[in-house]
């Protein structure tokens, strides 16, 4: 465990949290952008891996274990959300022969 | 003391266990048992009355039965006070009392309601007693409003009649107006003295200097009160009303009892009307107009009730005068022999409606006097009382009257001896349209039942010889009630009479020869009357003011009453629906108009929530960022 | 514990009722769980020593300062004591004039009974205030459920127009737990504690007055009240004006009086002068209404008023007849709603045009009537006519022109009583086909009217329970700076 903590530490915490910002920028904007809603899920994932990384980084930096659970429990919370977002993906499919987050707005009374 | 304890708590109680008793037992009690049972209980009241007065040894009994209210600094105990004067009263209800009781077990006989009528005439003698025997003015006003209450009821008793409940409505709510001196009375004198019990009141207001603005008050509210109760100018309309009541009602409740008790509490406090000159002129000239109106309305009436409702306004509208100059005992001597006579009246007037089967029409009566008898006779010598013809009662407490106010204020005097006049005039145009002539009714007249005519026999004598309580000194008398009320608490009966024995009889022999004249008058215009004109129409407009009872019901209808509706109406219309409504129907108004505009956030479109959220979180990241 | 059990009674009998359904026994078990309540609140009567009692404290959110404490004092005593008595006739009802599924309605008013307790007991303000609208929510539903005419309209309006006073309270609350000194603490001792500046209390009296002023309700927050009044079945009303009504006086004294003690007195004339209108608009307006339900709804704002009017004199007279008061206008309340409620089930409506003579066929219930309409005129020896004497003299140590026109009011009080009683009894017998009151009727009204004259006749029995905690009161008014 201590070699890969000290493999992490080989780079410095600057660039972990560049690289995470612009992880989660792509992936905000994608979200705000896109309208397929594959593409979406798909930036909601890249979001929550960008804030993962940044936690385990600092996490490593700190020698403080809790930021890598803290990663433990956005895996699995990103787990259910694909889950049910794919499972409104389907539905949509199914219902509307369309992937576009659009014809979402059906939902509104 | 035990035994004036318990006998003074007897008094009260019995006609409270018979109310409860024949109001409950109301469908059980069959045939008179419902009457006698209601006789018996004031009968033994006015036993125990006697055995209190005649143990009096002249001191002020407290009869403490437990604490009342008790708040703070407040302390009002439910108590009694025996002395003089709540004595003499408890003997005039209880035994005026039980005569009327006996004679409504004939007059009621055939009403199916007869046990209902019973206990509610016990409540009426239970409130009365408490109202004469509390010793501080809220036990008194317990029985104020409880003599209220069931005069309402009372008088409306035969509640199918619309009219009738509106009588008794006018009454009580008359009454109300009254009671909002009162009250205001007693919760004045409270935050003054501290107290409400009579006997310390009036050591406290009678330290006090003559004219104070607080005793003057407090004089002038507890009079409003009275006025209430006692059917004075301005509030005296309900009582000619209230003769839609059975009769043996009218005679107990709206002659002998209930209407004295505003006289009755006026006396009670004296010591402070004393004080209270300004309040006193009042009542001698509020009195004296109340004697003269009450005298020429009875003047046109032709309902036999009626008539003797007005005669009963303008009796005590002669003793709230008497009252007025300060002569206490001789107002309190009016009471009893008013008592005596009145009743008389009223009963006799029932027996005559009784015999009728229920005419009260004067017109349609006549040529009576052969018939019923014992009625007949027993009326004439109540009417000779009430128009003073002396020796009877009348003669002497009139006279005692007249001749203290004219001590006080010719003009008062020259006004009551006017009115003395018309009172003769229209007692012997009643006496001699009804009992003398012919007979110009229909139905087939009869003496009433020996039940009946007991009493009236008893209440002729008491008529007759009543004067006898007072004979003043000019007749070798030593005016025995008025020491006697003297030994009361208060201090009644202060007044110093300061005329010369000449005047004195100068007096009497003014108004009696006026009387007399106004007899004869009387008999000559209705004397032999058999047919009778009584067309309003063609009365000069004095005699048509008058006859229509100076227009004072239709002056308070289109004053108050429609006013009244009228505001009740609009204060609906324009308080609720413009003002407090819009209110409430505002606030929803307003939520739904701000969620009319919310909700256009919700375009259903998933990239501007998405937007919505990330534009938040910058926003709160830059306010953490420089407001930290 | 018993201030535990007196809420958890009332909670656990209504969610029996709401799970379980027993159609037949709803009515038993919800009169046996509010005479529990009842034996309850008289053994804390009997015990009661004169000081108050914390019954139960625990912390909760204590960032925020909100702690579950329980406890009473006098004044809240006899509030339980008002809620303990009525309930059970309230509850009692049903078995005459049943509205809707048993086990509903009484689990409702349990709950709303639960609520009402805990409002009572709260020595917190976020808890009071927890109560105070808690006890709103089964209301809605058995005014929503089993109401009149238009239900829905004005359930929503009534709905929106408290919840938008108990905002103001909110708001008011969490002003005054920030000012207090960390850690906060909301406790009503701690905030009586804290003394606000006067300009301070000068608007935050009017922000808490709001809630209870639209509860009560007083002038010109009122329109809610005769029209859900009227809406409202039997029950429902006699909740609302019985006891619900009494919260706001109650709030008045644990809130405006212990907090913002300078700011009352500075609007106290203004408010007198309100709650006085309001007393003598009512009961000019209830003469000429048609409808008896519309009638009483009217009478009942005119004693609220006047009973407002009195709290605000700041002396003995005036708060110990208040307090006085409130018990017997929840008498009086449901005596007369009761029999609203029974007449109208004869005659098929609330509206005068349909009564009338009713007392040629109904003697016995036309007595009883006559009864609470002595009480409702405040007729010496009844319950009432303490309270307003003592109101008076109130108003009269207050100033005697206020004292005037409050006295004025029992002329109106007999204007509109007597004619209402004239218009359902008296006149001419209209032969419409109806039953005397039975014995059903009769096991309900004559407790309540025992009450009303044993109470009238010896009316010390409460008026010593008050005693202490309003000189208290009173002494912490005269001791501020």
């Amino acid at each position: 465990m201590e070699n890969v903590m000290t493999a992490i530490r080989v780079v410095p915490l600057d660039h972990y949290l560049i690289l995470s910002f612009l992880l989660f920028s792509i992936g905000m904007v994608g979200a705000l952008v896109r309208r397929n809603i594959i593409i979406v899920i798909m930036c909601l994932e890249l979001m929550l891996n960008s804030v993962n990384l940044l936690l385990v980084a600092f996490s490593a930096y700190h020698s403080d274990p809790g930021g890598q659970i803290m990663v433990f429990f956005i895996m699995l919370v990103a787990a259910a959300e694909v889950t049910v977002g794919l499972a409104i993906l389907v539905l949509l499919k199914r219902n509307t022969d369309s992937v576009d987050m659009n014809q979402l707005n059906r939902l509104k009374w | 003391m035990v035994k004036t304890d318990l006998l003074a708590l007897l008094v009260p109680a019995l006609p409270l266990l018979g109310a409860i008793i024949i109001g409950f037992g109301r469908r059980r009690l069959k045939g008179n048992t419902a009457g006698m049972l209601g006789t018996a209980m004031v009968a033994l009241g006015f036993v125990a009355s006697l055995l209190l007065f005649l143990g009096h040894d002249g001191e002020t009994h407290i009869v403490h039965l437990f604490s009342w209210i008790h708040v703070g600094a407040m302390d009002i105990p439910f108590a009694f006070q025996i002395d003089a004067l709540s004595l003499w009263m408890m003997l005039i209800v209880t035994g005026i009392g039980t005569l009327i009781h006996l004679y409504s077990i004939g007059y009621m006989h055939d009403d199916p309601r007869v046990a209902t009528f019973f206990a509610q005439l016990n409540l009426f003698s239970f409130s009365m007693l408490l109202l004469v025997m509390g010793a501080n003015f809220l036990v008194t006003f317990i029985g104020w409003e409880g003599v209220g209450l069931c005069s309402y009821l009372l008088i409306g008793f035969w509640y199918t009649t619309p009219e009738f409940n509106y009588a008794g409505r006018k009454a009580f709510v008359m009454n109300r107006i009254g009671d909002i001196g009162m009250v205001l009375a007693m919760a004045l004198m409270f935050y003054q003295f501290g107290t409400l019990t009579y006997v310390d009141v009036m050591k406290q207001g009678g330290m006090m200097a003559t004219g104070n603005p607080l005793i003057v008050t407090a004089t002038l509210l507890l009079f409003l009160g009275a006025t209430g109760k006692s059917a004075q100018l301005p509030l005296l309309t309900w009582l000619p009303d209230a003769m839609a009541g059975p009769t043996p009602v009218s005679a107990l409740i709206h002659a002998a009892t209930m209407v004295t008790a505003g006289i009755f509490l006026v006396v009670r406090s004296s010591v402070l009307f004393q004080l209270a000159p300004y309040t006193q002129d009042i009542i001698l000239w509020v009195g004296v107009a109340t004697a003269l109106f009450g005298a020429t309305v009875g003047l046109f009436q032709n309902d036999i009730k009626k008539v003797l409702a007005y005669s009963t306004v303008s009796q005590l509208g002669y003793m709230f005068a008497a009252l007025g100059v300060g002569a206490y005992s001789a107002g309190m001597f009016h009471v009893t022999t008013h008592a005596f006579f009145k009743a008389l009246l009223f009963l006799g007037a029932g027996s005559v409606i009784h015999a009728l089967g229920g005419e009260q029409d004067i017109r349609k009566m006549g040529g009576l006097k052969g018939v019923t008898k014992t009625t007949y006779m027993t009326f004439l010598i109540a009417t000779l009382a009430i128009a003073g013809i002396p020796p009877l009662s009348g003669f002497f407490s009139k006279d005692g009257i007249l001749a203290s106010t004219f001590a006080e204020s010719p003009l008062a005097y020259g006004v009551l001896v006017f009115a003395a006049m018309l009172t003769a005039f229209y007692m012997f145009r009643l006496l001699f349209l009804t009992f003398f002539g012919t007979y110009r009714g229909k139905a087939h007249p009869h003496e009433s039942p020996k039940v009946m005519t007991v009493p009236l026999m008893v209440l002729a004598v008491l008529s007759a010889i009543g004067g006898a309580l007072n004979i003043p000194h000019i007749f070798g008398g030593h005016d025995w009630l008025k020491e006697f009320l003297g030994t009361a608490a208060d201090g009644i009966g202060m007044e110093h009479l300061e005329l010369s024995a000449n005047t004195e009889w100068m007096l009497m022999a003014l108004s009696t020869t006026l009387v007399v004249l106004t007899i004869w008058y009387t008999w000559t215009l209705f004397g032999k009357k058999t047919t009778l004109d009584g067309d309003t129409a063609d009365m000069p407009f004095l005699k048509r003011l008058i006859a229509k009872r100076w227009m004072l019901d239709e002056l308070y209808a289109s004053l108050f009453e429609k006013p009244y509706g009228w505001i009740s109406k609009h204060f609906f219309s324009i308080g609720e629906t413009k003002v407090a409504v819009p209110l409430t129907v505002g606030t929803g108004k307003a939520a739904l108009g701000l969620g009319e505009w919310l909700r256009k956030v919700q375009t259903g479109n998933t990239s501007f929530y998405l937007f919505g959220m990330m534009a938040g979180v910058v926003i709160l990241l830059i306010i953490t960022y420089f407001g930290g | 514990m018993e201030l535990l059990a007196l809420i958890l009674i009332p909670l656990l009998a209504g969610a029996v009722l709401l799970f379980a359904r027993p159609e037949k026994a709803a009515r038993g078990i919800a009169l046996v769980s509010t005479l529990l309540s009842l034996a309850l609140v008289l053994w804390l009567w009997y015990t009661w020593t004169g000081t108050a009692v914390t019954g139960i404290s625990h912390d909760w959110v204590p960032a925020w300062g909100m702690r579950f404490v329980l406890g009473y004092g006098g004044i809240g005593l006899l509030m339980l004591i008002l809620t303990g008595v009525l309930f059970p006739f309230i509850i009692g009802t049903g078995y005459k004039q049943p509205v809707g599924d048993p086990s509903l309605v009484n689990a409702m008013l349990l709950f709303t009974q639960a609520a009402l307790f805990g409002v009572f007991l709260a020595q917190n303000a976020f808890l009071f205030y927890i109560f105070f609208e808690l006890s709103l929510v089964p209301i809605f539903f058995l005014l929503m459920f089993w109401g009149g005419e238009h239900k829905r309209a004005i359930t929503v309006r009534f709905f929106l127009y408290t919840l938008l006073g108990g905002l103001a309270l909110l708001f008011s609350i969490a002003y005054v737990t920030l000012q207090t000194p960390a850690p906060h603490s909301a406790d009503f001792a701690a905030l009586a504690a804290l003394h606000l500046p006067m300009s301070t209390q000068v608007w935050l009296f009017w922000t808490m007055f709001l809630a209870f002023a639209i509860k009560m309700p007083i002038f010109p927050f009122h329109s809610w009240q005769p029209e859900t009044y009227t809406m409202a079945p039997t029950q429902g009303t006699m909740v609302l004006s019985a006891v619900m009504g009494k919260m706001g006086l109650y709030g008045i004294i644990v809130f405006l009086f212990a907090i913002v003690p300078e700011g009352a007195q500075h609007w106290s004339s203004v408010v007198i002068g309100l709650s006085l209108f309001g007393a003598l608009y009512a009961g000019v307006i209830a003469f000429r209404q048609n409808d008896l339900k519309r009638m009483i709804a009217y009478s009942s704002m005119s004693h609220l008023g006047l009973m407002c009017a009195a709290l605000f004199t700041w002396n003995t007279y005036g708060i110990s007849g208040t307090l006085y008061q409130m018990l017997a206008h929840g008498v009086l309340m449901i005596c007369l709603f009761y029999i609203v409620g029974a007449v109208s089930q004869r005659t098929g409506s609330t509206d005068f045009s349909s009564m009338g003579g009713l007392k040629t066929r109904m003697p016995r219930f036309a007595l009883l009537f006559m009864f609470v309409t002595a009480n409702a005129i405040a007729l010496p020896l009844t319950q009432s006519f303490v309270g307003e004497w003592l109101i008076y003299n109130g108003l009269w140590q207050w100033d005697n022109w206020t004292a005037f026109a409050g006295v004025v009011l029992i002329v109106l009080g007999a204007i509109y009583m007597l004619y209402a009683y004239q218009r359902v009894m008296l006149g001419p017998d209209r032969e419409i086909a109806v039953t005397d009151a039975d014995d059903e009727e009769h096991f309900f009204l004559v407790p309540l009217i025992a009450i009303t004259l044993v109470l009238g006749v010896f009316p010390n029995v409460i008026l010593h329970l008050v005693d202490g905690p309003v000189q208290q009161l009173l002494n912490s008014f005269t001791s501020l700076p």
